[in-house]
């Protein structure tokens, strides 16, 4: 796995969008911000990034669809890519292990804060890259 | 050409008198020859020549007895194994080979044939008889209150009045509609009572046929019988109980709450968040006052997340939706990612977090976030309960299978006669409520959380000296087996564990 660089925040809430962008632009990452679903499966599977950020409560297209139409059915679409689950809204327990088992973390937005977010970041890097 | 089956018999009957006549002519002409050549040529006396005769002709025919069976009872025999093999008789009879073109020239074949047609079709009158839809039963099975269903030795449905949630199959057959919980379901039941029982008996509760949001959505009680010898082969009934409109409106609560819950978290991840960047960009220009009112927002939004995490907890302890999914965990992993939080919060309210953790504990079976939630609730009491420059001390042992962590206040501590309450929900003793903010469902739900890991929680107070709250949690190689037996759920532990817990609803999820 390539170390993180690219990040795609597939994000409906403008003013959560802009504060993970602007917290991960500091931070020296490259962010491309989209609100809608349909145009987030779009941006994930027509340019290659390091991590998709993605929220479950989207416009046109959920986050459990997205993720399925790239991780569903044994396949993977992004293989290259890590994808990190960012939700508010407290999921039934199968929709939550049914995306956990797909995604590489599974995050409540309202308990991370953005540095925390950096912080889980890394250690997503670290242990992909550590891993090769 | 094949003869018809009208005309079998009357064709088999000529053929055998036609056979024995000739058998018989062929005796007589025998004899006849025999004796003139006896009596004319050997000049024999006439009586030898009268036995001699009569014994070999009684020779010649039992020597041509079997062939005239083969030739006359040979149809009989055929038909007898046909009519065995249609019967049901317990002893198999295989069905007899008439694939011989004599058989079908002979009208046999198609005799056998007819057999067989019309076992099949008896058979079906047989079972539409069974499931005649007249008759008082039906009558009481079609509106009776509750969904009854009977099951066979293979687990397959029979029988179906229409309320019981069952559905038609491809193959026109019926099948149960009941999504059991996957640790606690009909299958696993019935294959230990099958192992250990001749009759039993069980409960479930709020077992629903679809998933929440499907629309005529029922929800049901479901009471199983086992009957290893029933009648006519069925081996479990259960009656289904619909408590649609009990259970529903506790599932609309929780949709409400989850939506509500979602709506909250959307402007405090925005505060959080924004007050995190702010707290980065600002922190150099900032004065020290102004930073501690940063903290002290920081913290306060901190907190608005936790009570939405412990409201959501309560409502899906409630409604017996609390699942935990227990992994190997270092406690001091879990305590370093909570540590800057937690400081920040001590610092905002002038108290002194103090951590006593050895660093050689053995890793526990912990689900991460829930024991996240329990620190941060008894810490959040420890700091709110005590006084300025108060210590709140945080320690950890080994306890025989358990990791006792305890968190201490030397605050106002509790009067010995509401301790027994503190764990109740929304209890609150008069006094913290004129002098503390909070909701009292804190330690409800800690203790929801630390039983649902199997271990205990409990509190030491003196009032005005300060209180003590202590919790186990499993160590992970105690529990590792039960685990891996159960995908890392928790139904194993709680049955393992004392207390009210064991027969509590929410081992079910």
């Amino acid at each position: 796995m390539p170390h993180i660089k690219q990040i795609l925040c597939i994000e409906d809430d403008l003013f959560i969008g802009e504060m993970y962008r602007r917290s991960l632009t500091k931070a020296g990452f490259a962010v491309d911000l989209i609100a809608s679903g349909d145009e987030g499966l779009k941006a994930a599977t027509n340019k290659q990034y390091d991590l998709i950020l993605l929220d479950v409560m989207l416009p046109e297209k959920k986050g459990t669809e997205i993720l399925h139409a790239l991780r569903g059915e044994g396949k993977d679409l992004v293989p290259n890519s890590r994808i990190l689950v960012l939700t508010n809204y407290d999921q039934d327990d199968e929709s939550k292990m049914a995306m956990q088992s797909k995604a590489d973390g599974y995050l409540i937005k309202a308990d991370i804060t953005p540095r925390r977010l950096l912080e889980i970041i890394y250690s997503l890097d670290v242990q992909s890259t550590g891993a090769e | 050409m094949a003869v018809k089956i009208s005309e079998f018999f009357v064709h088999h009957r000529h053929n055998t008198i036609a056979f024995i006549m000739l058998v018989e002519i062929l005796l007589a002409v025998l004899g006849a020859t025999a004796a003139w050549y006896l009596w004319d040529v050997l000049r024999m006396d006439p009586l030898f020549i009268i036995f001699l005769i009569l014994g070999l002709l009684l020779a010649i025919q039992m020597m041509l007895t079997p062939l005239v069976y083969r030739i006359t009872g040979h149809p009989l025999k055929i038909i007898s194994q046909a009519i065995a093999h249609v019967s049901n008789d317990p002893i198999q009879t295989p069905p007899p080979d008439v694939n011989h073109p004599k058989y079908e020239r002979s009208g046999l074949k198609a005799m056998v044939q007819t057999i067989y047609e019309l076992a099949v079709s008896s058979h079906h009158e047989a079972t539409e008889a069974k499931n005649d839809n007249s008759g008082p039963y039906r009558t009481i099975l079609n509106n009776a209150p509750c969904g009854i269903v009977a099951l066979n030795d293979q687990g397959e449905v029979v029988l179906a009045n229409p309320i019981a949630p069952t559905h038609e199959t491809t193959s026109s057959g019926l099948e149960l509609e009941l999504m059991f919980e996957q640790s606690n379901n009909l299958e696993m039941w019935l294959a230990q009572a099958k192992d250990t029982k001749v009759r039993d008996t069980k409960v479930w509760h709020r077992i629903a046929d679809s998933i929440p949001g499907e629309d005529g959505r029922r929800i049901f009680d479901v009471v199983a019988y086992y009957n290893k010898n029933g009648e006519q082969n069925i081996e479990v009934i259960l009656i289904t109980i619909d408590r649609t409109a009990e259970y529903a409106p506790d599932d609309d609560n929780m949709d409400f709450i989850a939506l509500a819950a979602h709506e909250l978290r959307g402007p405090i991840t925005v505060i959080r968040g924004y007050l995190d960047l702010l707290d980065d960009e600002l922190k150099p220009l900032l004065q020290p006052d102004q930073q501690v009112l940063m903290d002290r927002l920081q913290v306060s939004a901190e907190q608005l997340s936790g009570y939405i995490n412990n409201i959501l907890n309560v409502s899906r302890y409630d409604r017996n939706h609390l699942s935990l999914h227990l992994h190997e965990e270092h406690l001091i992993d879990i305590l370093k990612s909570l540590a800057p939080d937690l400081a920040l919060r001590a610092k905002t309210k002038k108290r002194r977090l103090i951590f006593r953790i050895p660093t050689d504990l053995p890793t526990i079976a912990a689900d991460r976030s829930s024991l996240s939630e329990v620190i941060n609730n008894l810490i959040d009491n420890g700091i709110k309960y005590s006084q300025d420059d108060g210590e709140v001390i945080i320690t950890a042992a080994v306890k025989g299978n358990f990791i006792e962590i305890t968190v201490q206040d030397f605050g106002i501590g509790i009067p010995s006669a509401i301790v027994g309450n503190l764990f109740s929900k929304f209890y609150r003793s008069h006094r913290s409520r004129q002098q503390v903010s909070g909701t009292g469902l804190g330690l409800y739900i800690c203790k929801a959380i630390i039983e649902s890991h199997g271990g205990s929680i409990w509190v030491r107070s003196v009032e005005g000296e300060g209180s003590t709250f202590g919790f186990t949690m499993p160590i992970y190689s105690t529990v590792a087996d039960k685990l891996g037996k159960d995908d890392n759920g928790n139904a194993q532990i709680i049955e393992r564990a004392d207390g009210w817990i064991k027969n509590h609803a929410m081992y079910r999820r």
